[in-house]
């Protein structure tokens, strides 16, 4: 086999996935740096030249008067440009190790063709159906005869392919079996008009399960109906609404790629994390081929299914159309006007329009109501569908993969063996080492940590302490060194730990990226100290460690894919002051709901730390936010002298520090102000009743900031042995 | 020796067992519910509820269904501090004593879920009985959640100063099995400041020298009884500022969870709710001194604390949720409650009393003669929902009374 789909056996019998962006520029300098970005990916790649709207529609002038101005188009006009620009694209790129499709969405497609067979192309996209309903006016009769010719002309040039876009269709709110049917059935149009390349599509849904099912369902029906032709299965990656937080999105993709591993798919087209938003870049689309390659290579095939309930309805709708002529064009026409194809939410004239489809309990797509389909034993409900719960139904993926947990952890041997986390653990080993060298040349003295005691940190934001039998008395492991270290400044004026804490925090924290149950802090207290002296510490340490990475470890860097630039702001500038009042005032006005009496919740800090080029300080937080120990302003009731330091690029908090309350009354009162009941701290209040020094301090959570450093998508990342909220594990 | 006219049998009883005397007799701790004593009802009891001729709520209502409305037309469903609820009801909280922890407060908690309404747990439960222990938390949580028709009721979960000790919110709000409530956002938290029955003191249980011991650590023990030791919770010490940031500090590291919290009938009641309220209480609950207890000095149930009557008075009218408890089990003091400021009425000594009388159906039973009454009093106003009652649908009896309304 040769061509595009030559290639794509080759990669699926060599057990690669086949990943590939959707992507297209009207200059083509750019479009040539976008096939070259995506040809050196760290994956097995195709390329795609993805058109523009004028040509899609065939306004081939405007696109040429577009070109003339200078003006960007959203894709490149392959009409419009010669074909000697085009050739001056693909020169040295396209070949036997790098085919390319054009991608385009025309429901008259013979000028595109006509176009791409001219410049050397041989595989492309489309379908008289799918690229009819969802995008065009054209009358399903009308695009049906385009197709023809379109097929026949290109069925002409030996190897060429021909994918077909009908596992998409509107992008959700589909059920399954009629993608899968409307796909094999346009796969069938094509081989009828002579097509010998076919490639088989559908578009990951709202359910792993349901999707598997759909995926066997796919498979079995190609085996039943193209046995001889060259034909293989492509997967989109997930077509509706797009999760808005970079983990949601790269878990989507993640999952994407392992349906299509384990399902028999050979070939994907990825989304980016920039999809919810805009345009992908080059770059970021590099980033989603890799990930979708690397989550890929982890996943093995499943044994074959049948397909169940899907293949059943999917049968059922193939042989109803097939039964309809044997000239499959005719009955397309005839089958969406009787209504046995009617695809939910179309608002297309040819498409009957009485099918719904709804997101279940369950998460799976289901029918509310199939219309005239001749769907076996299908009732659907009764219920009408609201505009709101059309809503909910239609950001089911994005609210499930924007708020589910992050993936987990491998095995302890995978992570502690993967090439990443030996990369991180020293990139943590150095960082640490600088910040003990800055601490002792400045006067600190290391003490080791306590690990449990009668009494700890009471915490904040929900988590449970845990409880250790101390000889029949209730003991706790520390959830920070707080107390351990005020009564330190007895001895020392100046003094650091790096301390483990354990903090059972709510099951929901496993979805934020930035929770361990078990983490460590560089926990550091200077007696008489104010806050701005310990916040000067604070940017100091954060500086020092930081340049002794960049400096030392470029390659490491390189190697994660951190770009050692995003440290530039932050080794030359200081860092920015403000108060919680000004953060609370910026979210509020963006239309973020935040309380002004609490602490910026996790999705505020995300907000604000997107819109920073380097860390930056909130102080003066209210009372009633954080623990007793953290000094109330004497000439501001209700506002502590506290700080955050909060990292750029969305890693949000990384270090939290105040002036300590010292005053035995203070505390006592303090202490009933955040529901303790001072009896169980009988000894730190003996102490502080005794006398401690005033003081300022910080503790810097040490995964968090390897976190940032290292640019890693989860803080379990930067832990050798994680532990996610709510999970057991090693 | 005689002193007729003087409390002879009492002072003599003093003398014979000290201490002792201050509470009631131990033999009828875990048998009895106790309460103030006054056998011819408070000043709740004496107003009347006043039907008026002209009915304009009524009007309204015959045009919105096209024909007369009768009392079945009344719509009991209330907001209780972020819950929806089919009635103005909700189970009130029995304590760690020995009453509830039987079976009956695991009856309770079932037909509290079935009936849709709020329930919740009191303090101490999990230092005395622990979490998942039988009849712990635990099991009332799920013998509720497993009841609970979709989109009603709700757990609130109080917690007093000894519970911080043994994180009883942290626990709860970090545990899987909690998580169902808090996903539906029927899960709250109560910040219990005192109890009508025994205002100024905190929760009291009478315990075996060796269950005792047990909790030595956590309470203060008082050996009043040769065969029993007096346990007791702290007050806990309050001030506006401290009611106010405790709360906000709830607020802050439960953000998904409800916000209630009980008052005693105190002085400052008035100038309490609004501190709790400001400070983003979903709820404030007043106990009233006719309030219920499982343990109580004999003292305090008659002479300590406002009837609510008084602490309806002093609160006024207001929009927020105000719930009141003290005697409730029948409709005409639920309504005149609810006409006198008060979103809803938990019901405390009625619900176990029901749930003693029959395990299975007792308190739905309650519910259902008591919604019937709420309906005809509320209908025979004039009136069509609960939130519709107000101060002029009572009369004062004696001049006297046109205080409590002022």
């Amino acid at each position: 086999m040769t061509g595009f789909g030559g290639f794509v056996a080759r990669a699926h019998a060599a057990g690669q996935l086949v990943v590939q962006p959707r992507m297209g520029f009207s200059d083509p300098g750019r479009m040539r740096g976008g096939l070259i970005a995506t040809k050196l990916a760290d994956a097995t790649t195709v390329g795609t030249l993805t058109l523009d709207s004028y040509t899609r529609v065939g306004a081939n002038d405007e696109a040429r008067r577009a070109l003339a101005e200078g003006a960007a188009l959203n894709g490149y006009p392959i009409v419009a440009h010669d074909a000697a620009t085009t050739a001056s694209v693909v020169e040295g790129l396209r070949g036997q190790d790098f085919p390319v499709q054009i991608r385009h969405g025309s429901a008259c497609p013979e000028h595109i063709v006509d176009a791409l067979v001219r410049t050397g192309f041989d595989a492309t996209e489309g379908g008289p159906v799918s690229y009819c309903l969802p995008y065009s006016r054209l009358p399903l009769r009308e695009s049906v005869r385009n197709w023809e010719r379109a097929c026949q002309r290109l069925a002409a040039v030996p190897g060429s392919h021909l994918e077909t876009f009908g596992g998409c269709m509107m992008g959700q709110l589909c059920p399954p079996s009629l993608l899968v049917a409307i796909s094999v059935l346009e796969g069938l149009f094509f081989a009828q008009h002579g097509m010998r390349g076919i490639s088989l599509s559908y578009a990951q849904q709202t359910d792993l399960a349901q999707d598997t099912d759909a995926m066997f369902a796919l498979r079995r029906l190609g085996e039943e109906f193209f046995a001889g032709l060259d034909w293989h299965i492509v997967v989109y990656a997930y077509m509706g609404v797009y999760p808005k937080t970079p983990h949601g999105a790269l878990n989507l993709l993640a999952q994407a790629a392992r349906l299509a591993v384990r399902t028999g798919g050979a070939r994907l087209i990825v989304k980016t994390v920039a999809e919810a938003y805009r345009i992908p870049t080059v770059a970021e689309n590099v980033e989603a081929l890799e990930h979708a390659a690397s989550a890929a290579a982890l996943t093995s095939a499943l044994p074959v299914g049948d397909g169940g309930e899907v293949y059943r309805e999917a049968r059922a709708l193939i042989d109803a159309v097939l039964n309809l002529s044997d000239d499959l064009g005719r009955a397309f026409v005839q089958a969406f006007a009787l209504g046995y194809l009617d695809v939910p939410y179309c608002l297309h004239p040819d498409n009957a329009g009485r099918a719904r489809g709804h997101v279940d309990a369950s998460g799976r797509l289901a029918w509310t109501s199939v219309g005239a389909m001749p769907i076996p034993g299908a009732t659907g409900r009764s219920a009408g569908i609201t505009s709101s719960s059309l809503l909910t139904a239609l950001s089911h993926v994005e609210r499930t993969f924007d708020w589910s947990p992050m993936e987990t952890p491998p095995s302890p041997q995978q992570h502690l063996a993967s090439p990443v986390t030996k990369t991180v653990m020293r990139i943590q080993d150095t960082a640490l080492t600088a910040a003990r060298e800055y601490l002792r040349d400045n006067g600190f003295v290391e003490l080791l940590p306590a690990i449990i005691g009668p009494v700890t940190d009471p915490g904040v934001r929900g988590s449970k302490q845990v409880d250790v039998d101390y000889y029949g008395h209730k003991y706790k492991l520390m959830t920070s060194a707080i107390l351990y270290k005020q009564a330190s400044l007895l001895g020392f004026d100046k003094l650091f730990y790096i301390a483990p804490n354990v903090r059972l925090e709510p099951p929901e924290t496993a979805s934020t990226a930035r929770h361990l149950a078990e983490f460590h802090q560089l926990d550091v207290e200077i007696s008489g100290a104010s806050r701005e002296d310990a916040m000067q510490v604070v940017e100091d340490l954060v500086r020092v460690m930081v340049q002794r990475v960049v400096t030392t470890m470029p390659a490491e860097l390189e190697q994660l894919g951190r770009d050692a630039d995003a440290f530039k702001d932050l080794l030359v500038s200081a860092f920015d002051r403000r108060t919680h009042a000004s953060a609370v005032a910026d979210l509020l006005e963006i239309g973020h709901p935040q309380s002004a009496d609490a602490e910026i919740d996790w999705q505020g800090e995300e907000i604000l730390s997107r819109k920073s080029s380097r860390p930056f300080f909130v102080t003066d937080y209210p009372k009633g936010c954080r623990g007793f120990y953290d000094r109330e302003n004497r000439d501001v009731p209700g506002m502590l002298r506290n700080f955050d330091l909060i990292a750029p690029e969305g890693y949000g908090e990384l270090c939290s520090g105040s002036e300590r309350e010292f005053e035995y009354a203070k505390i006592v009162a303090r202490m009933r102000e955040t529901g303790e009941n001072p009896a169980k701290y009988g000894w730190y209040l003996q102490m502080v009743r005794e006398g401690i020094p005033d003081s300022a301090g910080f503790g810097i959570g040490i995964q968090r900031f390897i976190r940032y450093v290292a640019g890693l998508d989860s803080v379990w990342q930067a832990s050798a042995y994680p532990k996610i909220p709510g999970q057991v594990s090693a | 020796m005689k002193a007729s006219g003087f409390p002879e049998d009492a002072v003599r009883l003093r003398a014979r067992t000290g201490a002792a005397a201050a509470f009631p007799s131990t033999s009828s701790y875990g048998q009895e519910l106790f309460g103030a004593t006054g056998a011819a009802g408070d000043a709740i009891d004496e107003l009347r509820l006043v039907p008026p001729v002209f009915v304009p709520e009524r009007l309204e209502k015959l045009i919105d269904l096209a024909r007369e409305p009768l009392y079945s037309d009344v719509d009991l469903m209330t907001d209780i501090g972020g819950f929806s609820s089919t009635l103005p009801v909700y189970l009130s909280a029995f304590g760690s004593t020995q009453v509830a922890n039987s079976s009956l407060g695991v009856d309770a908690s079932r037909q509290a879920a079935l009936l849709g309404i709020p329930m919740v747990i009191g303090e101490n439960i999990v230092p005395v009985n622990g979490y998942a222990s039988d009849r712990g938390l635990l099991d009332r949580i799920q013998a509720y959640a497993s009841h609970v028709p979709d989109g009603f009721g709700g757990v609130a979960i109080q917690q007093s100063t000894e519970d911080a000790d043994a994180e009883v919110w942290n626990l709860v709000y970090s545990h899987p099995s909690a998580q169902p409530l808090l996903d539906t956002g029927r899960l709250a938290f109560e910040l219990k400041v005192g109890q009508g029955a025994k205002p100024g003191l905190g929760g009291m249980t009478v315990l075996a020298p060796e269950a005792a011991e047990r909790v030595a650590e956590q309470f203060s023990l008082d050996p009043l009884w040769g065969d029993r030791v007096l346990r007791s919770s702290s007050p806990g010490t309050f001030t506006d500022e401290i009611l106010r940031q405790q709360i906000r500090l709830m607020r802050n590291n439960f953000p998904r969870a409800r916000i209630w919290v009980k008052l005693p009938p105190a002085r400052d009641v008035s100038e309490a709710v609004r501190v709790a309220w400001l400070a983003g209480a979903d709820a404030v609950t007043v106990d009233g001194a006719e309030g219920g207890t499982g343990w109580a000095p004999t003292s305090f149930l008659d002479h300590v604390g406002l009837p609510l009557a008084e602490c309806l008075r002093r609160i006024g009218p207001v929009e927020d949720c105000l719930l009141v408890t003290g005697r409730m089990w029948e409709g005409t003091r639920a309504v005149k409650c609810l006409a006198l400021g008060a979103r809803a009425v938990g019901l405390g000594r009625a619900a176990l009393l029901a749930v003693d009388t029959d395990p299975a159906s007792g308190l739905l039973r309650l519910a259902e003669c008591l919604a019937l009454e709420m309906r005809l009093l509320i209908s025979a106003l004039g009136k069509y929902s609960p939130d519709a009652v107000s101060a002029d649908d009572v009369w004062p009896s004696t001049a006297q009374k046109v205080e409590v309304l002022r």
